[in-house]
């Protein structure tokens, strides 16, 4: 329990300090495989984060049609999966990909080794998981790292289990910081009447169009753009609370983590 | 048109429609196909605790729940399960469900959840259908589809399809209270449903009084649940002098929705805040234990608290109000101190219900409160 926590505020630290400290998750541009298309392609289209930062965590679907839709980690795919829009569209879907942490490719995620809780911070999840193609680099880890090695419905089930947990971990993350960051700018640097005209299907596209549009001014860092679009996302579009407002397991997870980060704070 | 042919067409009907229904859902039958069916209530055995729907006839998708205070609900679903979660989650000991396969109740921890499945059920637009072998679950799987997942994920979900589910039977719901409608200005006497702590009591009494005089068991649900669903709600709109609970306010020490209990609406006022509670018992634990549920304040914070008559539903003052315990009427959260404005109301009802105490606020204590719980 006490190593849940630990582990749940270093991914806080980890997090807050992005810009300062490089995240183990994280590789350049260039190195990540984005097969999606369209302007908002290098973010996860279910919480908005940039690809590249968070792809050693990354998961992808392919669909029977050949196309491809990239998470920023299993977290957002098991919400899709077994929350909201492909809960009853498993049928189209034809293939897992997670990426391979030594070579930064994708593979065939049912055929993975996964290390799960080990030292190295996760992606909205209290639990770690890395992906493997080959034992002996997912033994190599567990043996630096720590953390257990296992299979993809492994972690899978993991993050079935813990996914009020973490969904409590991310409430939580987004009202002590990121909220509060967005409003800030949201009010400071947005051209607001424009921002009203936004139709935006997904997080990622609602980013994109942020961007893009310039609405909220040029040369945004993608820190701030997701604080911009997930206060206007969550807080004034209410999408955070239509899902999850009546869910009282991540409430009560939510509150939990809140105080936690309120006393971390308070003690630095 | 010859009784054959009226026939023969009426059955082209049939498999006409049932064609167009299979298309996207096959047909899966939770009726019990046993004689051997199992009711552990002792008051309305074969009724859903929560729906008042026939157990049997979704019965191999039933659940049990026993509590730490000798009460065992039954359920017809896990939706109603779910939507009586919070009432019951801090009393409960063990979870039974029906094994699909033998139709005989398992311990729902260990058993697999085939959810998602084209399987269609009765209450939930998501089919969940429980078995105790892996074995069975996957012969199910492969003829309907879904995934495999275990009790807790497959409670989550069902206490997140809630509020889906609502939606997605709203129009036949609607078609029914109308129904009931119909049925309870043409045949019943004067039923005001706030007289009743539950559904089932409320249907029990209109049943055992022949207060609708002889009536069918099917009308006699929809009945009830028009009584209990919307009529319950309009003849509080007419008590002026009730406690109003806003729409959204939750109990702080059990999560729930309190305006869907307006007869065991509770409140304690603050400077800065009122706190609503669905029952005495959860705003006394609160009472003397607001930091337990995430709040600084102490009892000398406290401006102002009231708590509902049972018999009149009247807004009444708590620290001058008399309160029943160990009777045989429960609360959305079980055992209740229930209040009276009167003592003599008080010593009514604790004649009628079989009640073991009446106390004063003073006497009420932390230890009192908690054992209501055992």
């Amino acid at each position: 329990m006490i190593t849940k926590w630990l582990m749940a505020l270093a991914l806080v630290f980890s997090l807050t300090q992005a810009n300062a400290m490089k995240m183990f998750q994280s590789v350049p541009e260039k190195q990540a495989d984005i097969k999606q298309t369209g302007k908002d392609k290098a973010y996860c289209p279910n919480c908005g984060m940039y690809l590249p930062k968070f792809w050693k965590t990354s998961h992808a679907v392919q669909f029977t049609d050949g196309s491809f839709r990239q998470f920023c980690s299993i977290y957002c795919l098991v919400e899709q999966m077994e929350i909201t829009e492909l809960r009853d569209k498993k049928d189209t879907v034809k293939k897992i990909l997670v990426v391979d942490v030594p070579s930064l490719k994708y593979i065939d995620a049912t055929k993975a080794f996964y290390v799960v809780g080990s030292k190295k911070p996760g992606t909205m999840t209290v639990t770690s998981k890395y992906a493997f193609k080959n034992e002996a680099d997912a033994k190599n880890f567990v043996s630096k790292n720590g953390g257990e090695l296992t299979n993809y419905d492994g972690a899978y089930n993991i993050a079935i289990k813990d996914f009020a947990r973490d969904t409590g971990l991310v409430l939580a993350k987004r009202s002590t910081k990121m909220y509060n960051m967005g409003k800030k700018l949201y009010h400071t640097k947005c051209d607001q009447a424009a921002f009203a005209k936004i139709d935006a299907h997904t997080m990622g596209d609602m980013k994109a169009q942020i961007r893009d549009t310039g609405i909220c001014g040029k040369g945004l860092k993608d820190g701030q753009l997701q604080a911009i679009m997930l206060y206007y996302w969550d807080v004034r579009l209410k999408n955070f609370e239509k899902m999850y407002g009546n869910d009282n397991e991540v409430q009560k997870h939510a509150e939990a983590f809140k105080k936690k980060f309120e006393k971390m704070n308070k003690g630095k | 048109m010859s009784f054959t042919n009226f026939i023969k067409k009426g059955t082209l009907i049939v498999l006409f429609f049932s064609f167009f229904l299979n298309i996207h859902a096959k047909s899966f039958n939770q009726k019990a196909t046993t004689k051997d069916i199992y009711y552990i209530q002792t008051k309305a055995k074969k009724w859903c605790a929560i729906s008042g729907e026939d157990l049997d006839n979704t019965y191999k998708t039933n659940y049990i729940a026993k509590l730490s205070d000798g009460n065992h609900k039954q359920y017809a679903a896990l939706r109603f399960l779910a939507e009586d979660w919070d009432a019951i989650k801090d009393r409960v000991v063990q979870i039974l469900v029906v094994d699909a396969a033998t139709q005989k109740f398992v311990d729902a921890r260990g058993a697999f959840f085939v959810i998602n499945s084209s399987a269609e059920t009765k209450y939930s637009k998501y089919s969940k259908v429980a078995f105790a072998q892996k074995k069975d679950a996957l012969k199910f799987q492969k003829k309907y589809g879904g995934d495999i997942r275990d009790f807790d994920f497959t409670l989550y979900l069902g206490t997140r399809d809630i509020e889906l589910d609502q939606k997605y039977f709203k129009a036949k719901k609607e078609k029914s209270y109308k129904k009931g409608q119909r049925i309870f200005e043409s045949v019943c006497q004067k039923i005001d449903p706030n007289d009743y702590p539950s559904l089932i009591d409320l249907k029990l009494d209109i049943r055992d009084r022949k207060l609708c005089g002889k009536i069918r068991d099917k009308n006699l649900q929809i009945l009830s649940l028009y009584l209990w669903d919307v009529k319950r709600f309009g003849a509080l709109l007419e008590n002026k002098e009730r406690m109003k609970v806003p729409e959204g306010s939750k109990c702080p020490v059990c999560g729930m929705f309190v305006y869907k209990y307006p007869k065991w609406a509770a409140k304690i006022v603050t400077d800065t805040h009122t706190h609503y509670f669905d029952g005495v018992k959860d705003m006394m634990k609160f009472y003397f234990d607001p930091k337990g549920y995430g709040h600084e304040n102490k009892i000398a914070d406290f401006k102002e608290i009231k708590v509902s008559d049972y018999y009149t539903l009247h807004q009444i003052d708590a620290k001058t109000a008399w309160y029943v315990i160990g009777s045989n009427v429960y609360g959305p959260m079980g055992h209740e101190l229930i209040p009276f404005k009167s003592k003599d109301d008080a010593k009514t009802f604790m004649k009628n219900h079989f009640g073991k105490e009446l106390i004063s606020f003073e006497d009420i204590s932390k230890s009192k409160v908690w054992e209501l719980d055992k």
